[in-house]
């Protein structure tokens, strides 16, 4: 019979270790590629590219 | 609850290091990485959480497989010993200053996220830096879930000595102080880094400096009461390497508290601010290196050799990176003006920063010398307390005066006759304090001296209360002087929380003088029905046996004591001697009286029932834990968070660097 040691053991901790690792790694795992680079491009990039449009 | 410790801590050293390389990597940047890496600190301080819980856990059920446990605990402990035993031992002490480093870590990447985004990542690397190297420590030599190899029925036990209540919680408090400074530190050396001409470093730690300094100091005066309490050889500081450990970095870090003000207000001692702060940082570590190397011989040192090299490399190569960046950084670590002249508050500050690193070279020295002896000579020597004394006491003279007249100075040039007139009353209440301790019998000039600078440092400080009260009545009119004095204090809180500071200061240094200097030792022979008499103080013993407790067997003796003839108490005195532990430990009685406190201690007995005591008369020696109680008061009252309003109003007034810092944020954030 398993026991509270050895579920302790074998899925707790390493459940709690997982969980923990998957919690750091997931702003890189859900990191979007290059195509999706112009939503995340800095504020006064953004702004310039404006003033070019409108002295256009 | 083994795995589930030890893991922790390995994944916990990974994940430091993974922090370390993706902070660093994304210090130009806010990125995914970044995120990432404040992600890392979190879940190592979860880490660090789990460990310690499991540690506690172990400690708790008696889990005699682990080698820590077996060493420290025993059955028949009390459960507030065995759970405090996390900190009474080696690596679990490691642990707690591991923990605590992930605790502020964390707190750091959380509370200013978003706000100091050019300082945070390289802070948050140096305490991750700290923190990797603990716990490689940890994992490398002193593991706190080692196995024994034959689990034993029952452990050794927690030394009797370490069995207090003042010993349980001096600990966390001093380790809470010498591990927040890494915080500070950490700041100077993220904006040594980044090449920050600005003083935001300063403003980020100083709830961190306040933090450290009010918990060393709580730190250190526990530590003294539990030597008073427990130790019974009548005092309660020894100069002993392991209390000038935590002296040191209290001293550096006065400095600093003090020096940071000209920086805040005047845009002085820049460089010197970032010195101070490294060379704290670098006591506190060498505070614990001392504790832990066994270099040096010490009651309350941990001798592990092998812990004298990794810290010895932690240490320097902390130091050699740290003096290379300010020298790299020279130019912008430039300060804003120099001092223009000798009667100002920027002197007095310079003069009294100056005296506490003399102060903490002559500890130093005298803590390291023996250990140097027998590095270069080959010679064991012993320094005593009265080198200390010598070398301390006409510093700390110099300290208590500058203190007493530093409030009185303004900055950039003061006037000698505004500085007269705010001295008039002090002098005239010391001269007449000096006067009647001199009639009442005082010959020692030294200690008059003390006596008279404590009086006018006090007496100055009462003043700075009134002087406030009174600004405040000439705004508000028919307002009464002590409503008005608690309303500007409340207002005022970092001056007069000073203000407090130095009033408990005073007092401290009133109640060490007067203990130290007048404190008598008397050694009683007693016989029931055959009482003795020493000076105006009679002894009479009531009852003397032995009674068996859990563990032990104890040895007492009721003392009745009388002064000129009136009883004033009944005091029991013990001798412990435990089951599993060969040294005898002594109990101290102490009768706490207004004047005096009279303390007793049972030396030895004989066959008949003669008992031997040794009784100190220790006068106004409650004036010092008083005193420590006003100052950790008023470090508390700076600490409070100031009213918004208030607080912006007397920045543009008083801190013209800061109010210029201010605008460059507030502009960079415009952008």
């Amino acid at each position: 019979m398993v026991g509270q040691k050895e579920i302790m053991s074998f899925v707790l901790i390493p459940l709690f270790f997982v969980a923990l690792i998957i919690y750091v790694a997931m702003p890189l795992l859900s990191e979007k590629g290059p195509q999706a680079a112009p939503h995340t491009a800095p504020s006064h990039k953004r702004s310039l590219s404006r003033t070019s449009k409108t002295k256009r | 609850m083994i795995e589930l410790g030890y893991y922790s801590l390995v994944l916990c050293w990974v994940m430091t290091l993974f922090g370390i390389v993706a902070l660093w990597l994304s210090r130009h940047q806010t990125s995914t990485l970044r995120q990432t890496g404040y992600r890392a600190v979190t879940a190592s301080f979860l880490l660090l959480t789990a460990a310690s819980l499991a540690l506690l856990g172990l400690l708790a059920t008696h889990d005699f497989r682990v080698q820590y446990v077996a060493a420290y605990t025993s059955l028949d402990l009390p459960m507030v010993y065995v759970l405090t035993a996390f900190w009474g031992g080696q690596s679990g002490s490691l642990l707690l200053w591991t923990f605590l480093l992930g605790l502020f870590s964390f707190l750091v990447v959380v509370r200013t996220r978003g706000e100091r985004e050019q300082l945070i990542p390289y802070a948050a690397v140096v305490i991750l830096v700290a923190q990797h190297f603990f716990l490689s420590v940890m994992l490398y030599a002193a593991n706190p879930f080692a196995a024994v190899d034959v689990v034993p029925a029952d452990g050794r036990g927690l030394n009797p000595l370490l069995q207090n209540f003042f010993m349980v919680i001096h600990p966390p408090f001093l380790y809470l102080g010498y591990v927040a400074y890494t915080v500070p530190f950490a700041y100077a050396i993220a904006a040594l880094i980044a090449g920050r001409r600005d003083s935001e470093w300063l403003r980020a730690s100083r709830p961190w400096t306040l933090l450290s300094w009010v918990f060393l100091t709580a730190g250190i005066l526990l530590g003294a009461y539990w030597a008073y309490i427990e130790l019974g050889w009548g005092g309660y500081w020894a100069w002993d390497p392991v209390e000038n450990a935590s002296l040191m970095p209290w001293l550096v870090g006065t400095a600093f508290l003090h020096s940071v003000i000209a920086e805040e207000r005047q845009g002085l001692f820049r460089r010197w601010n970032f010195a101070l702060i490294i060379l704290t940082f670098e006591l506190c570590i060498f505070g614990t290196f001392l504790t832990r190397s066994g270099i040096v011989t010490s009651v309350h040192a941990f001798a592990d050799s092998q812990m004298k090299n990794l810290f010895l490399a932690f240490m320097i190569s902390t130091a050699l990176i740290s003096i290379g960046l300010l020298v790299y950084r020279a130019a912008i670590t430039r300060p804003a003006r120099n001092i223009s002249t000798v009667l100002s508050k920027e002197s007095a500050l310079l003069a009294v920063n100056l005296l506490f690193l003399a102060l903490t070279l002559a500890v130093f020295w005298g803590t390291m010398y023996p250990a140097f002896s027998e590095l270069l000579k080959g010679e064991k020597v012993s320094i005593t307390g009265d080198f200390f004394n010598r070398v301390t006491w006409p510093l700390a003279l110099a300290v208590i005066a500058l203190a007493a007249v530093a409030p009185l100075l303004s900055w950039r040039a003061s006037s000698p006759t505004s500085l007269r007139k705010g001295l008039t009353w002090p002098l005239v209440v010391s001269v007449l304090f000096g006067t009647s301790l001199f009639a009442l019998g005082a010959r020692e000039p030294i200690a008059i001296a003390f006596f008279l600078a404590c009086c006018l440092m006090a007496v100055s400080m009462l003043l700075e209360f009134v002087r406030g009260g009174r600004s405040r009545q000439s705004t508000a009119p028919g307002q009464a002087l002590l409503p008005a004095m608690v309303s500007h204090t409340v207002e005022h809180r970092r001056r007069y929380g000073a203000v407090t500071t130095h009033l408990g200061i005073a007092l401290t240094f009133i109640g060490i003088l007067a203990s130290s200097t007048y404190t008598r030792e008397y050694d009683v022979t007693l016989k029931q029905g055959k009482p003795a008499s020493f000076a105006e103080f009679r002894a009479e013993l009531v009852e003397f046996r032995e009674r068996p407790e859990i563990g032990k067997d104890v040895v007492f003796a009721r003392i009745r004591c009388y002064k000129d003839g009136r009883l004033i108490g009944e005091t029991q005195p013990e001798k412990h001697f435990h089951r599993k532990f060969e040294q005898p430990q002594t109990e101290v009685a102490i009768l706490p009286r207004l004047k005096e406190d009279v303390y007793v201690v049972l030396m030895g007995w004989e066959q008949d029932g003669t008992v031997f005591a040794r009784v100190n008369i220790n006068p106004g020696i409650w004036l010092l834990w008083l005193g420590g109680l006003i100052i950790l008061a008023g470090g508390l009252i700076v600490m409070l968070p100031a009213r918004r309003q208030a607080a912006t109003a007397d920045a543009r007034q008083t801190s013209p660097v800061s109010f210029e810092a201010e605008i460059v944020t507030q502009s960079s954030k415009l952008e």
